[in-house]
């Protein structure tokens, strides 16, 4: 077993669809890496063979995937309000359903590792639970004043956390359906007086496996909304105190924050785009402002994955191009 | 409409004089002339323009274009069109016929070599379209960045670039030899296909007939070697035109094998006061209403030249009168104004003349006590006698230093308050000194040290990249503006990016380090500057002048300081002597007062030569510069117009109105009514003129336009009445308690003064620095007698004057 | 540059026939004295209005009156059907999609620049050369009763741009902007001063300003007794800017800046302003184009239809042009930071209400949007048919002694078709 070395990453594969990617997610046996793109349609490849397979349905973008826990569906947040579930082995994945879930964009959606819930958020500043096998709503969370952007459940299962674009993170109680409180993550988000916008929310939140830390990559320090002129940015969160750990970014790095994954080895990688084009990944030590590593992209990540080996990431990109790379030495 | 039509109706909109009938004096005309007499055209391409000018009873040139005629009377020979613009057809003799004013003209025209093939040159056939059509605009292809995958050099800096560009990148689409008309270059250019900058030429103009048959000669680069333009001139480049009429130019450009060409279509032109005369994109010079000077510039591949128009108003003036003269400004302006027909205004009265050296001079108003003092004072040089009078007033540092700091950029958000304080105190311990204006700028060049110490080194705080530092020092002290040359040859002037550079790598020595003492300015090392094209080392040089082999040993910017203040140095003095004047007069001999450059002239050089010379000559005294031109009749002329000048601001005829500024206008409010403003964070009594800190929060001068000097731009300050202003002088408490306040004048006046005639006598000397005429003292009168309430009549009448123009505008 | 005008208001050689010919002229335009004496009555009748809501930085076309959904350069939102049959707009306005009955939409606009200031000096003036002056100018010059107490051209909005918007026509038409609904400072007359007392003080300074006058007068002195003049005006319907809109109106419009601003502008043209423009702030959108335009236009979307509605239910919508604008659209191509960048190849502009055709759709881009198919027209167009259609012949050259220019682009004219 060669071990794992980030410093040592280099692409092993690369994929290509002529539009730009929007996100990505390799399924849990690591068979195959799902794609969505700036079309309306979701593309899967078989890692092994390159094989492409399109996954149409929604009527617009998207944005979130995610997995049952028996790894048997892929389960799709379109911007079109509808949440797909596919079957995501079969030849030709048909949704089996495309749910109306939420008034305008689906931004997130998650299922609980015990295979009974699954979360999701929008644009009409709701949360919803739903019963993983019957798909209908248990729990409706009202409370985010603006568009809630990613939902994560605690490992421990009975807290959900969603983040809205203001860098407000609620916790709820699964059990009462209750917020229970509230985290800051407000330095993730700007007002742009010029522009009179409000820029940030976190584009990907998920916690450590042991509970203890919430990273949510985005963006901070905005200095022009609309000229996208602001740090990437992953911000770490203590599960225990709710407060602002730390923030992890490397100096000025002008951008995105788009896909964030803690490694079981103990080290965080995220996923950024620079304004100017390109991006990086970055590896972080939770103890450490800027990465120990960085390694270039050749275009904007936009989304990020790691493969049940632990050893395999793929991103996706602004030029179209799902990457593949290992963490270990070159062969 | 198809596109042909919206180009014509265009072209038409820009010329909309041509609807109009014009003052055409042709009755009048004694004698025709065609400009020039013969023609000949060399080769194909060969254009030339004809001037057909006319010479009136009185003597005065008048261009007759618009009514002659012209035709060919050899049509195989040559051809002309309805602009007097010849053309070659064949090789031989011909005739072209001009018929005006009933008489008829001939030119004999030599056509040669007119069917040898036309040999172009990218340089000198397609530059200068690309340059005409605004292509390499910095707004279209010239931007940095390119637009839309095409990217051009600014303003034709970089012919082999440009080339390269057009005829190789883009895998050669925009160029398509064996079918010019395909070309991407002609299809996008001409509208045919998509272009987001829209129809540039279209087919019907010969512009577009020359980028096809260059493209169809094989599209070539031409000879590297070849022939480049030397000079451009004007013709004429001088003339006397009326009000409402219009001046054909014509542009010949002069190439370095000696060879001339005329240029008139392709050349581009600018007026430096539209309100006085435009002119159109084919040299047609058009003049409005308003009597005064212009100078039309017209420019081709970087070279320059200029047609000076002199409006005079209406008829000759046949008994202009001899008109006293205080010094030698007066004869200089008078001549101007002999030559445009205006009669200068009557000389001001004593209170006028008060009211307007004290804002002037210290932007104060007088108090009652002084006008009358003033008025009361038998001596034959008194005017001149309050002016040293005032130069002793701690007002006239306060006022001075108030102005530069505007300019010099005192900002405490930028440069901390202890630090924008003692910089204040430097600038005002110098004019309350009246150290030579050139000690002043040289001290703050050559700074060196703690900053505590040489306070004038938080000048290289305000900016501190030496490019801005270079930029901020010809505009502030030269009145010069030479960023543009940062990027690229200057498009209107003369200045180069190796001038540019030159001027940068003064200040690039300069560093700046925290101390315990705090900070500490010093030069060092020998960094090298280069050239971002050429790549070449470019020496440290002051503007204009050669650039030495070798960069000077030590700390350059003394180099640069002695430079400056050289009695030679052709823009410090004038800059310094431009601006004055524009404080004094109103108006700068050159205006904007920091865009001195060649194609902008002054409208009375010889008035701003003197001018320079004479501060030159006192060794660069300030306090003798305000001696002199306050001293002279033109500037205590009356403001009020005659018949002759009522329309000219230009000519210094007569005093013209101006709103105080901010500061000026809220310390005469308090202290005509008596009552001090308070201002956070200074102590009790200062007035606005003394704030040195231009961001000291406070909405009256906010709202009045004080700056907030975060350029070396005078346009900062802001001078537009407004809704708002009026409903503050209206409406706002502060404005009233000053009035009705019992410690304030009003209460005082109307206690001391039992007859309401010595009381509304007393109200017009604080509020108007005037006593008031007959009828104004009797309706003031009926106004008191009416009222109820003696003290609230005689606040209704000072808020009326408070509000008046004669109170909030200099006159 | 200031210029100065002591121009006279003769407006009978300026409204053309069509004018009368269609109805639109009322005693009260032609007569001014008797706008005076009774404004409310007459106005509704007769008093032709502008609403113009500007939409600041460059709204996108694809995510509103043109949208392209499933196209290379779609983008995610998708298209929904309007109250007109067959004309589809982009999702993000349901509310305006149900009152496209009274509007009609150009989508052939092609202004040829890509620079903010440039193109809106187009759609405001018509014209691409400097001096002119804008569409609410020229509105406050044309069509404003001379009795009326308010400026004939109010802009609302929260920042300030600073335009010469009156040009030479002079500052009586300039317009007078408003941080939303906010009353400007100072607009009270102070208790102790009476109303004797104010009238006067005015009275004795516009003697004091007559005598100074004769001494000389200046474009600046001009603009100085304007500013007055205005002040006065606006204090006497300072009510206008005081009373908190009732609860109803809250709730139909909404709360934030843009509804309230939308329900000032209501009552400024019910109280006889000529041009009323809104300025809707945030639509450059180099990031982000699609949350950003999600906000944006979710603020614009029922304000907006709610003001059409107010319109037509007080019949105002007949004699009260509306026009929604931008200095540009937006790119086609979405860039690497999910923003569109400047476009001025295509874009569209949606208008109604007096004198034009509703229910229209004028021109038409290519399948993906990225040029003009069909009809394409400059803001040169627009302008003449924003005056036609209110009646103003503008081929006639302005009133401006001594130098006429046409009020229209000469080398432009009216999109006909849109005309009623």
């Amino acid at each position: 077993m060669t071990a794992i070395d980030p410093k040592q990453i280099h692409q092993t594969a690369e994929f290509q669809h002529e539009r730009p990617l929007t996100t990505c997610r390799i399924d849990p046996r690591g068979r195959f890496v799902f794609a969505g793109a700036e079309d309306l349609n979701i593309y899967r490849w078989e890692l092994e063979t390159g094989e492409k397979t399109t996954l149409s349905g929604h009527e617009s973008w998207v944005r979130g995937m995610d997995f049952s826990a028996d790894g048997q569906w892929l389960l799709s947040a379109g911007w079109d309000g509808r949440v797909g579930w596919w079957p995501l082995g079969d030849r030709q994945p048909q949704a089996d359903r495309l749910l109306k879930a939420h008034e305008g964009w689906v931004r997130c959606v998650r299922a609980r590792s015990d295979g009974q819930l699954i979360a999701t958020c929008g644009n009409d500043n709701l949360v919803k639970v739903w019963d993983a096998g019957q798909r209908e709503t248990v729990w409706e969370l009202a409370g985010h004043q603006r568009h809630v952007y990613s939902v994560d459940f605690h490992p421990g299962g009975r807290f959900l956390a969603s983040s809205d674009l203001m860098g407000i993170v609620k916790v709820w109680d699964l059990q009462t359906g209750k917020e229970t409180r509230t985290l800051d993550a407000s330095v993730m988000t700007g007002y742009d007086k010029k522009f009179a916008a409000d820029m940030g929310g976190a584009r990907d939140m998920r916690f450590s496996t042991d509970g203890q830390l919430l990273a949510c990559a985005g963006v901070t320090d905005v200095r022009n909304a609309f000229g996208g002129i602001q740090g990437a940015l992953v911000l770490l969160l203590d599960w225990v105190t709710g407060k602002p750990l730390r923030q992890l970014k490397d100096g000025d790095y002008q951008g995105v924050g788009w896909g964030v994954r803690f490694h079981p080895a103990g080290f965080l990688v995220a996923a950024a785009a620079h304004r100017g084009g390109g991006g990086v990944l970055w590896f972080f030590h939770p103890d450490q402002e800027k990465p120990f590593h960085t390694f270039p992209l050749k275009a904007c990540g936009r989304g990020l994955d790691m493969a049940p080996d632990q050893k395999t990431l793929v991103t996706a990109q602004a030029d179209g191009y799902l990457r593949v790379y290992l963490m270990t030495a070159q062969a | 409409m198809n596109r042909l039509q919206a180009v014509a109706a265009s072209v038409l909109a820009t010329c909309v004089w041509l609807v109009f009938p014009l003052m055409a004096e042709e009755a009048d005309v004694v004698e025709v002339q065609v400009d020039p007499p013969t023609i000949t055209l060399q080769g194909p391409a060969a254009r030339h323009t004809l001037l057909v000018t006319g010479k009136t009873t009185s003597g005065r040139l008048q261009d007759l274009g618009d009514t002659a005629t012209f035709h060919s009377d050899t049509p195989d020979v040559v051809s002309v069109d309805q602009r007097g613009v010849a053309r070659p057809l064949s090789d031989g003799q011909g005739t072209i016929v001009v018929e005006v004013s009933g008489r008829t003209l001939t030119v004999p025209v030599t056509v040669a070599n007119s069917a040898s093939p036309r040999e172009f040159s990218f340089v000198n056939d397609v530059m200068p379209l690309l340059d005409k059509f605004g292509c390499n605009g910095a707004g279209c292809h010239g931007k940095a960045e390119g637009q839309a995958g095409f990217k051009l050099s600014v303003f034709n800096s970089d012919p082999v670039a440009d080339y390269h560009a057009i005829v190789h990148q883009s895998r050669g689409r925009r160029v398509f030899r064996a079918a010019p008309e395909q070309s991407l270059l002609l299809l996008k250019a001409s509208g045919t296909k998509p272009h987001g900058g829209g129809v540039r030429v279209p087919p019907s103009m010969p512009e577009y007939d020359t980028l096809r048959d260059w493209l169809a000669a094989g599209a070539p680069y031409g000879d590297d070697a070849e022939a480049r333009v030397d000079r451009i001139t004007v013709t004429p480049g001088k003339r006397v035109l009326t009000t409402h009429s219009r001046q054909q130019l014509r542009v010949m450009a002069y190439y370095t094998d000696g060879r001339i060409r005329d240029v008139t279509r392709l050349a581009q032109y600018e007026s430096n006061n539209p309100g006085l005369a435009s002119i159109n994109d084919f040299g047609l010079v058009t003049t409005l209403d308003r009597p005064g000077q212009v100078a039309l510039r017209a420019g081709f591949m970087n070279r320059f030249a200029m047609f000076q128009g002199l409006i005079p108003h209406g008829e000759r003036i046949d008994q202009y009168p001899d008109l006293p003269e205080h010094n030698f400004i007066d004869g200089l302006v008078y001549k101007k104004l002999r030559a445009l027909n205006i009669l200068p205004s009557e000389l001001a009265d004593d209170a006028e003349y008060a009211r307007r050296v004290y804002l002037d001079v210290i932007g104060t108003l007088p108090s009652a006590t002084e006008v009358q003092g003033f008025l009361n004072d038998p001596s034959s040089d008194r005017r001149a006698q309050l002016v040293e009078r005032l130069f002793q007033r701690p007002e006239y540092a306060d006022y001075w230093a108030l102005k530069w700091s505007d300019l010099l950029g005192v900002q405490r958000k930028a440069l901390g308050h202890k630090a924008a304080y003692a910089y204040y105190r430097w600038i005002r311990e110098n004019f309350a000194a009246n150290q030579p204006y050139d000690d002043f700028v040289r001290e703050i060049i050559t700074a060196q040290g703690a900053l505590l110490d040489v306070p004038q080194a938080n000048f290289y705080k305000v900016d501190s990249d030496p490019g801005k530092l270079a930029s901020r020092v010809a505009q502030t002290f030269l009145g010069l503006r030479i960023e543009c040359a940062q990027c690229h040859h200057h498009p209107t002037d003369i200045w180069t990016q190796t001038d540019y550079f030159g001027m940068q790598s003064f200040f690039t020595q300069v560093k700046k380090r925290g101390t315990p003492r705090g900070e500490v300015l010093w030069t060092e090392g020998n960094p090298q500057t280069k050239h971002p094209r050429s790549g070449q080392v470019v020496h440290p040089h002051p503007l204009g002048t050669e650039m030495p082999e070798e960069a000077a040993e030590g700390d350059r910017r003394r180099i640069l300081a002695s430079w400056l203040s050289d009695p030679t140095n052709p823009w410090f003095a004038k800059n310094l002597a431009n601006r004055m004047w524009a404080h004094f007069m109103g108006r700068g001999l050159i205006e904007p007062v920091d865009d001195l450059r060649a194609t902008n002239p002054a409208t009375n050089p010889e008035l701003l030569t003197a001018l320079s010379q004479s501060f030159i000559d006192s060794d660069y005294d300030l306090r003798q510069l305000i001696r002199t031109i306050t001293q002279s009749r033109v500037y205590q002329l009356s403001s009020t117009a005659n018949a002759s000048n009522r329309l000219d601001e230009q000519n210094y005829s007569h005093a013209l109105l101006r709103p105080l500024e901010a500061e000026v206008l809220l310390d005469a409010v308090s202290q005509a009514t008596g009552i001090a403003e308070k201002f956070e964070g200074v102590p009790s009594g200062y007035r606005a003129i003394q704030l040195w800190d231009s961001s000291v929060s406070h909405y009256f001068l906010k709202l009045f336009g004080r700056p907030l000097r975060t350029s070396a731009c005078v346009c900062e300050r802001l001078d537009e009445p407004n809704v708002a202003q009026a409903l503050h002088l209206m409406n706002s408490p502060d404005i009233h308690q000053k009035l009705r306040h019992e410690g304030g004048t009003l209460a005082r006046l109307v206690k001391t003064h039992d007859d309401d005639e010595s009381l509304v006598h007393a109200i017009y000397l604080t509020f108007f620095s005037r006593p008031p005429f007959v009828a104004e003292k009797t309706r003031a009168l009926e106004y008191l007698q009416q009222a109820s309430d003696r003290r609230t009549a005689s606040e209704d009448l000072a808020w009326s004057m408070l509000c008046s123009i004669e109170f909030i505008f200099r006159h | 540059m200031v210029r100065r005008n002591r121009g006279c208001n003769g407006l009978d050689h300026v409204i053309s026939r069509r004018g009368f010919t269609a109805g639109g002229m009322s005693a009260a335009l032609a007569l001014p004295a008797l706008a005076a004496s009774a404004p409310h009555a007459d106005l509704r009748r007769g008093h032709k209005r502008i609403l113009q809501i500007y939409l600041q930085g460059g709204v996108s076309q694809f995510e509103s009156w043109d949208p392209k959904p499933g196209t290379l350069y779609g983008g995610p939102f998708r298209a929904i059907e309007t109250s007109v049959p067959g004309m589809r707009i982009c999702e993000l306005l349901p509310h305006t999609a149900q009152r496209m009955h009274h509007l009609s939409l150009v989508r052939s606009v092609n202004l040829k620049t890509n620079d903010h200031g440039v193109g809106r000096k187009i759609m405001e003036r018509g014209r691409r050369q400097e001096g002119y002056p804008y569409v609410g100018a020229v509105a406050a010059k044309y069509f404003a009763p001379t009795g009326n107490p308010l400026p004939g051209y109010i802009h609302i909005s929260t920042r300030g741009l600073i335009d010469d918007t009156d040009a030479f026509l002079g500052p009586r038409y300039a317009q007078l902007r408003l941080e939303g609904v906010q009353p400007p400072e100072n607009i009270r007359r102070l208790p102790t001063v009476t109303s004797g007392s104010f009238r006067r003080r005015n009275l004795f300074r516009l003697r004091l300003n007559q005598r100074a006058a004769r001494r000389g007068q200046t474009a600046r002195t001009d603009l100085y007794n304007g500013s007055f003049e205005q002040a006065q005006q606006l204090m006497s319907r300072r009510s206008l800017f005081e009373k908190e809109p009732p609860a109803s109106d809250l709730e139909r419009y909404g709360t934030h800046f843009f509804a309230r601003n939308c329900i000032f502008a209501r009552n400024l043209l019910e109280q006889g302003v000529t041009c009323v423009k809104v300025t809707h702030h945030g639509y450059d959108t180099h990031a982000e184009n699609f949350n950003f335009h999600l906000e944006q236009l979710g603020e614009f979307d029922q304000p907006f239809a709610t003001l059409l509605d107010d319109l037509h239910a007080r019949g105002l919508l007949e004699s009260t042009l509306v026009v929604v604008m931008s200095e540009f659209g937006r790119t086609p191509k979405i860039n690497r930071m999910y923003g569109r960048d400047h476009w001025g190849a295509s874009l569209s502009v949606a208008l109604g209400g007096c004198g034009i055709k509703p229910g229209m759709i004028v021109g038409k881009t290519n399948h993906q949007g990225t040029e003009v198919a069909d009809r394409e027209v400059d803001g040169g167009h627009l302008f003449h048919t924003y005056f036609q259609a209110l009646g103003l012949d503008t081929t006639r050259p302005h009133e401006k002694p001594g130098n006429p220019v046409p009020i229209g682009d000469p080398a432009m004219a009216p999109i006909d078709e849109l005309l009623a």
